[in-house]
C-alpha cells in the first residue's frame, strides 16, 4: 500500500444520509471480515468457519456500502481471523508494523478516513504486540504522583499506539470509588478525585499531543465504593444523589472536559438521580438516557467532543431490550455519536428510522460534525497521514525509561511489622516464589522477577500453589526467603476480583511457617492484603505486571532503591477502619 | 456386639481424682481420624491404634467416613460404621464424643442417611416447629451410629460476601435467628445429641473476610455486639445449649491485645473465652475451638507449643484438629507450671458432666427406634420445609404459575463451580419428565448462537445456579466461564425464563439481575427441587419469606 487517499474534511451537504450514519458506526473487526448475520447477538464467535470469511474485494464492497467511521482494532487477530479477548492477554502473532499496514489497507477501502480505536488502557499495547511495551498501570502513575511522568508515559503509549495504526484510545479511566471493581486498577487514584483530575489531564495532553484522541470513561462514573456488579453480566445502578455526584465523579468529568478531552465514553450503569425512568422494570442504562447523555453531558457540562457508547453487547444494556432496532434507535436519540460494537445492520436500521421520523436528521448531523471535528484534530484529513513513520525500535527504549521511573516510585509498602526490609542479599541463597493467580500469563511474566533474583546470585524455585501444611513446612525449611507473588485484575478472573478455589486454598497454609522470612506482593488488585493475604507481616503493592515493576520490586526489597509509593486506595473498608487501623 | 467390646464400653463416670493428668488432658483433645490411623501415609495396625488410644485417651472423635474407614470396610458401609465407632470407643478409659457437622444432614457423609435443607431454607419457612423437628430427626439418625455431638447450629451474623453467610438460619436478623436456633437446638438435644453453637463471638457485619485465611475482626463496639450478635449467643446459652465453639476472629472491643502485630484471635483470648463467655455470660458447658490446623491461627505462632498453651489457658475445653503431639506438649506445660492443673480439671469436669448428661456412661448409646422410621420422618419434615422455603424474588412478567399443558420442552441451564450440582440436577430433569415434559440440561451458554438455539427449542428455560459456602472457596460468586453464561442469559427467550438460585440468595442481585422471574431455593437437596417444580406449575403456593434482605441497604460495604 502506498499513499492512501487524500481526503479533505467533507461538508455534510456533500454526504448522503447513509454515509453520515456510517460515521457513527463502530463494528467489531469480526463483523467486518466475517459475512454471517446471525441472531440479535451474533457478534463474537471464535474459530469461525473459514467459509464465512470475506475476500478482500468483499471487504472493500462492504466497507464502501457501510462507510464505517471507526474500527475496533483490538478485537481481531487478523492472520487467523480470530477474536482476541483482551481479558486473556496474549501476544499477537503480528508485529506492530504488519498490523499498521493491515489497518492502513482497511482504511483505504472507505471514502472518509476512519478512526482506529481501542482501549490500550491499562498496560499499553505490549500484551498484544511483543515488540511493544507493557507499561505501568494507572495506579502506578497515581502512586508515583507526578504529572510530568503521567504526561510522558501517555505520550509514549500514544506513540506505540501509532505504531500499530491506532489513533483513538478509550483511556483514561477516571472512575472513582469502586473498591471491589476493576476501577482500583484502571484509575490512577480512585479515592482521590482532585489528584485524579491533575493526572488525567496530563495523560490526556500526552496522548492528544501525539495525535491519539483520549477518552474519559465511563460517564457518569461510578463514584461509590460498594460498586461491584459488572455491566457485562448484570444490570446495575449508581445510588449517588446529584449533589454527591457533583462532589466526586461530576467534578472529575467536568475537569477533564474543561481541560479539552476529545471524547467521553458512556456507561451502561443506570443513574436514577438524573434519569429514574425505567425499562422493563429496571432503571434505564445511561447509554440510552437522553437526560444523561444530551441534557447533562452535552448540555449542562458543555461537552462538545465525541460521545461513544461502552460496548453494546453487554448484559446490562441488552437485557433492557427485546428488540435490537429499538435499542439502536434509543442509542442514537440519547445523544451518542459513535455506537461501539454494532452488529447486524445497524446502518439500515438507523436509515429507516430517520426516514420514518423516529430519528431526526439533525441528530445524525450533530454526531457527524463532532466526529469530523475530532478527525480533524488528530490530523486524519492531512495529506500523507499514514506515511508518517513510527518505528518501535526508536520508541520502546524511551517508554522503558519512563516506565522504570514510574515503577520505582510506585512500589508501595503496605506493612513491615517484622522489620524484614531491606533484606541483606548476601544472606539469601534459596528463594521460593509462590505464584497465586488465575492468569497463566502472569506465571510467565514472573520470569523477570526470577531473573532479577538470579542475577543477585540466588537459587530460585517457583511454586505454583501450596496445598497442605506439609508442603508449607517443606518450603519454609528449604527457603531463606519466600515471596508470595499474587495477581488478580479486572476480568482476571472474570467475576469478583479475588483468588478462588485452589488459588485461595494456598492461603489456608501460607505464612503459617516461615512467616518471618516471607514477603507478600500483589502485582494487581491492591486489596489482596486485606482480603486474603492478611497474615503477611511484610507486604508490598506493585499494581501491575510490567517488567520494570518486577525489577523495581526486587531492587526495593534489597534496599537498592527507597520505597516511596503512596497507596492510591484506602486499604481498609471505612467501617472496619474505624476500629482496626 | 462383640462381648469383649460391650464389656469395655460399660464405662462408669470417673472421679477426677481417679484420673491421671495425662488421662484428663486426653479428654480435651480432638484428633483427626486420619492422624490416628495413619503414620507416614501408611495405615497402622489395629493393635497400634489400640495402644495409641489407650495412651492418649482422646475425649472425642470425628464421626465421618474417613480414608481409614474406607480402607478397612469399603466405601460408606454404614452397617459397619457403628461397629467401627464402638470398637474405637472401647480402647480408652472414658467414652468419647463422636462429633459431626450435620448442617445439611449426614447424607453427604453416608449416602443411606438424609440430605436435608440448608439452615437458610429453614429460616425461609420461619417455622420454629419445623426447625425443632428437623434438628431432632437428623440427630436421631446420627445417634443410631453412635454419634453424640453436633457441631451446629451456626449463629454467625455476617456481611453477605462472607462465606459463612449461607450457614445460619437468618444471617442478618437476630430475632429470627434466636427463635429458630433455639428451636433447632432443642430438637437436637431432645434426641440425646449435644448441640454446639458457633462460632463465638460471631462474625462481623462489615468485615467480610474468611477467618480461616485472614486475620478477621469484629469491628463493632461491645454494646452493639451485645444487642445483636452477642444476644444470639446469650439467648441460646440461656436456653441450655451444651457446647459453644470459639472461632479465630478477633474482637478488639473485648480484647485489643496484639499477637504478632495483629489483634489476638478469640480462640486464644482469655478475656473472650473465660471472662466473657464462661464468666460474664455464665456458660457452664463445654467450649470447643474451631479447627486449629488453619493459617488463621497457626500463622500467629512460630511455635506450636505456645499456641496449645495459650489455647488451654484461654479457657477452651476441647481443642479440635490438634497434632498427636498435643498430649505430650500440654502435659509438659502443666508440669513446667505454664498451665495450671485446675484449668485441666475445669475442662475435664465440664466434659465429663456433658457426657453424663447425654448418657454416654454405662453403655454405648442405644436407641429404641429404627433407622427406617427415622429416615421416613426426616423425609416428611424436610419436604414440608422445602415447600415453605421456596421464595419468589421477582416475577415482573407474571410468568408464574406456568401453564403446564403449554410446555413441551424445557432447558435447564446449569451454572455452578461444583460439578456435583450438575449431577443433582438430573433429579429436576426427572421431575419434569414425570410430567411428560422433555427436559435437558445445558451446562453453559458460551456464545449468542447457543443462547438463540436454547431459546428456539425451549418453551421454558430454567437458569439453575448454585453457589454456596466454599463452593467455590472465596467470595460467593461465579468466575471465569461460569460468569460468561450471564453475558448472554435472558437476552433471548426472556419471557419464558425463570432464574433459580439453589444456594447463595444474592445471585439475582449480584449477577443474574436480568432475570425478571426469579426464585430463591437456598439449597440443592432433592426436596427443594421438587418444591420448586411444584411451585412454578402452581401445584403449591410460593410462600417462602426471604431470610435475608434481597437488595442490600448497605451497598457501600
Amino acid at each position: 500500500m502506498k499513499g492512501g487517499r487524500k481526503m479533505k474534511r467533507p461538508e455534510l451537504k456533500d454526504l448522503t444520509l447513509r454515509e453520515k450514519i456510517g460515521q457513527m458506526l463502530l463494528p467489531y473487526q469480526y463483523n467486518v471480515y466475517i459475512n454471517k448475520e446471525g441472531g440479535d447477538m451474533d457478534f463474537l464467535n471464535t474459530n469461525e468457519d473459514p467459509k464465512y470469511l470475506r475476500t478482500d474485494e468483499e471487504v472493500r464492497e462492504y466497507i464502501q456500502k457501510e462507510n464505517f467511521g471507526s474500527y475496533y482494532f483490538e478485537q481481531t487477530e487478523i492472520t487467523k481471523m480470530q477474536t482476541i479477548d483482551l481479558t486473556d492477554t496474549r501476544k499477537g502473532k503480528l508485529t506492530s508494523k504488519e498490523h499498521r499496514e493491515f489497518l492502513r489497507k482497511q482504511d483505504s477501502f472507505g471514502k472518509i478516513p476512519a478512526f482506529m480505536a481501542g482501549d490500550i488502557e491499562a498496560e499499553g499495547a505490549g500484551n498484544l504486540f511483543s515488540d511493544l511495551s507493557i507499561v505501568c498501570r494507572p495506579p502506578c502513575v497515581g502512586a508515583a504522583n507526578s504529572e510530568e511522568l503521567a504526561y510522558q508515559l501517555a505520550k509514549q503509549v500514544a506513540k506505540e499506539a501509532r505504531c500499530i495504526g491506532a489513533n483513538w484510545r478509550w483511556a483514561p479511566v477516571i472512575d472513582i470509588g469502586g473498591r471491589y471493581s476493576g476501577t482500583v486498577l484502571r484509575s490512577t487514584t480512585p479515592d482521590d478525585p482532585d489528584r485524579m483530575i491533575k493526572l488525567a489531564l496530563a495523560h490526556i495532553r500526552g496522548s492528544q499531543d501525539e495525535g491519539v484522541a483520549a477518552t474519559a470513561k465511563h460517564f457518569p462514573g461510578s463514584g461509590f465504593k460498594g460498586n461491584y456488579r459488572d455491566s457485562h453480566f448484570c444490570p446495575n445502578a449508581n445510588p449517588l444523589s446529584l449533589e454527591e455526584w457533583w462532589e466526586g465523579p461530576g467534578k472529575v468529568f467536568q475537569g477533564v472536559i474543561d481541560g479539552g478531552v476529545y471524547s467521553v465514553m458512556i456507561s451502561h450503569q443506570a443513574f436514577p438521580a438524573v434519569d429514574d425512568s425505567k425499562l422493563k422494570g429496571r432503571y434505564r442504562p445511561c447509554t440510552v438516557s437522553k437526560k444523561v447523555v444530551t441534557d447533562l453531558l452535552k448540555g449542562e457540562m458543555g461537552f462538545s467532543g465525541v460521545v461513544v457508547t461502552d460496548g453494546i453487547p453487554m448484559a446490562a444494556l441488552l437485557g433492557a431490550y427485546d428488540n435490537y432496532s429499538d435499542l439502536v434507535i434509543d442509542l442514537v436519540n440519547a445523544g451518542n455519536d459513535v455506537l461501539l460494537g454494532v452488529y447486524k445492520s445497524a446502518g439500515d436500521i438507523i436509515e429507516k428510522a430517520v426516514k420514518e421520523g423516529k430519528i431526526k436528521e439533525e441528530r445524525i448531523d450533530d454526531a457527524c460534525m463532532r466526529i469530523f471535528d475530532m478527525k480533524e484534530k488528530i490530523g486524519l484529513f492531512e495529506d500523507g497521514y499514514w506515511d508518517k513513520p513510527y518505528n518501535p525500535e526508536e520508541i520502546v527504549p524511551e517508554t522503558k525509561r519512563i516506565n522504570k521511573l514510574i515503577a520505582e516510585r510506585a512500589i508501595t509498602l503496605i506493612c513491615d511489622n517484622q522489620k524484614l526490609l531491606p533484606l541483606d542479599a548476601g544472606k539469601i541463597k534459596n528463594v521460593t516464589v509462590v505464584c497465586s493467580t488465575h492468569q497463566n500469563t502472569f506465571y510467565d511474566k514472573l520470569k523477570v522477577m526470577i531473573n532479577a533474583l538470579e542475577e543477585r546470585g540466588m537459587n530460585v524455585n517457583i511454586q505454583r500453589r501450596i496445598s497442605s501444611n506439609k508442603e508449607m513446612e517443606q518450603i519454609a525449611e528449604k527457603s531463606d526467603l519466600i515471596i508470595y507473588a499474587a495477581y488478580v485484575s479486572m476480568h482476571q478472573p472474570k467475576g469478583f476480583m479475588t483468588l478462588y478455589e485452589e488459588e485461595c486454598e494456598t492461603f489456608l497454609y501460607a505464612f503459617s511457617k516461615g512467616g518471618e522470612k516471607s514477603i507478600g506482593v500483589s502485582f494487581g488488585y491492591p486489596h489482596l492484603h486485606f482480603e486474603i493475604m492478611g497474615n503477611s507481616d511484610t507486604f508490598i503493592n506493585a499494581y501491575g505486571t510490567a517488567p520494570e515493576l518486577m525489577e523495581s520490586f526486587v531492587e526495593a526489597i534489597f534496599g537498592e532503591i527507597p520505597i516511596v509509593g503512596e497507596s492510591t486506595v484506602e486499604l481498609y473498608p471505612d467501617h472496619v477502619i474505624k476500629r482496626i487501623k | 456386639m462383640d462381648k469383649e467390646i460391650k464389656r469395655k464400653l460399660e464405662m462408669k463416670k470417673p472421679e477426677l481424682k481417679d484420673l491421671t493428668l495425662r488421662e484428663k488432658i486426653g479428654q480435651m483433645l480432638l484428633v483427626s481420624q486420619n492422624d490416628i490411623y495413619y503414620e507416614d501415609d501408611k495405615l497402622i495396625t489395629e493393635n497400634e491404634v489400640g495402644e495409641l488410644l489407650q495412651k492418649e485417651n482422646y475425649g472425642a472423635y470425628f464421626f465421618e467416613e474417613t480414608d481409614a474407614f474406607v480402607e478397612k470396610y469399603g466405601k460408606s458401609e454404614l452397617a459397619e460404621y457403628r461397629k467401627f465407632t464402638e470398637k474405637q470407643s472401647s480402647y480408652g478409659k472414658i467414652p468419647p464424643f463422636w462429633v459431626y457437622d450435620g448442617e445439611k444432614g449426614l447424607g453427604k457423609t453416608f449416602k443411606e442417611l438424609s440430605e436435608v435443607c440448608t439452615h437458610l431454607a429453614v429460616g425461609a419457612t420461619g417455622s420454629e416447629k419445623l426447625a425443632e423437628e428437623l434438628g431432632e430427626s437428623v440427630a436421631k439418625e446420627a445417634r443410631i451410629f453412635g454419634a453424640s455431638l453436633q457441631l451446629g447450629p451456626v449463629l454467625d451474623m455476617c456481611h453477605r460476601f462472607d462465606a459463612y453467610y449461607m450457614r445460619s438460619f437468618a444471617p442478618d436478623n437476630s430475632d429470627d435467628l434466636i427463635k429458630i436456633s433455639k428451636a433447632y437446638i432443642k430438637g437436637v438435644q431432645k434426641a440425646g445429641v449435644a448441640a454446639c453453637v458457633k462460632h463465638f463471638p460471631g462474625q462481623d457485619r462489615f468485615d467480610y473476610r474468611d477467618s480461616h485465611i485472614s486475620p478477621k475482626v469484629i469491628s463493632t463496639e461491645f454494646d452493639e455486639w451485645e444487642k445483636e450478635q452477642g444476644r444470639v449467643f446469650k439467648e441460646t446459652i440461656d436456653s441450655g445449649v451444651n457446647c459453644v465453639m470459639v472461632g479465630h476472629i478477633s474482637f478488639p472491643a473485648v480484647d485489643d491485645s496484639a499477637l504478632k502485630g495483629k489483634f489476638r484471635p478469640a480462640s486464644v483470648s482469655k478475656k473472650i473465652v473465660t471472662d466473657l463467655l464462661k464468666n460474664k455470660m455464665g456458660f457452664s458447658g463445654v467450649v470447643i475451638t474451631d479447627k486449629l490446623n488453619v493459617a488463621g491461627i497457626t500463622s500467629r505462632y512460630s511455635n506450636y507449643d505456645d499456641m496449645l498453651i495459650d489455647l488451654v489457658n484461654a479457657g477452651n475445653d476441647i481443642l479440635s484438629y490438634v497434632d498427636k503431639s498435643a498430649g505430650d506438649i500440654i502435659e509438659k506445660a502443666v508440669k513446667a507450671g505454664k498451665i495450671d492443673e485446675s484449668r485441666i480439671d475445669d475442662a475435664c469436669t465440664r466434659i465429663l458432666n456433658l457426657k453424663e448428661k447425654i448418657g454416654l456412661f454405662d453403655s454405648f448409646p442405644n436407641v429404641n427406634y429404627t433407622l427406617e422410621d427415622t429416615l421416613k420422618e426426616t423425609k416428611k419434615i424436610n419436604r414440608k420445609i422445602a415447600e415453605k422455603a421456596i421464595t419468589l424474588v421477582c416475577d415482573t412478567q407474571n410468568l408464574i404459575p406456568v401453564d403446564e399443558t403449554k410446555i413441551k420442552n424445557v432447558t435447564i441451564v446449569c451454572s455452578t463451580h461444583t460439578e456435583e450440582f450438575t449431577e443433582k440436577l438430573e433429579y429436576m430433569k426427572q421431575l419434569l419428565e414425570k410430567r411428560g415434559i422433555k427436559a435437558k440440561i445445558k451446562r453453559k451458554i458460551a456464545d449468542p448462537g447457543e443462547m438463540e438455539m436454547v431459546a428456539q427449542e425451549s418453551d421454558l428455560i430454567i437458569y439453575a445456579a448454585y453457589v454456596f459456602t466454599n463452593s467455590p472457596r472465596g467470595h460467593m460468586s461465579f468466575y471465569g466461564d461460569e460468569c460468561e453464561t450471564f453475558h448472554y442469559a435472558f437476552s433471548n427467550g426472556q419471557k419464558k425464563s425463570i432464574g433459580l438460585s439453589m444456594g447463595y440468595p444474592y445471585l439475582h442481585y449480584d449477577i443474574m439481575g436480568n432475570g425478571e422471574t426469579f426464585v430463591n431455593a437456598y439449597g440443592d437437596c432433592p426436596a427443594l427441587m421438587e418444591a420448586f417444580i411444584n411451585c412454578i406449575f402452581g401445584d403449591s403456593q410460593v410462600v417462602g419469606r426471604t431470610p435475608v434482605k434481597i437488595v442490600p441497604d448497605q451497598i457501600w460495604y
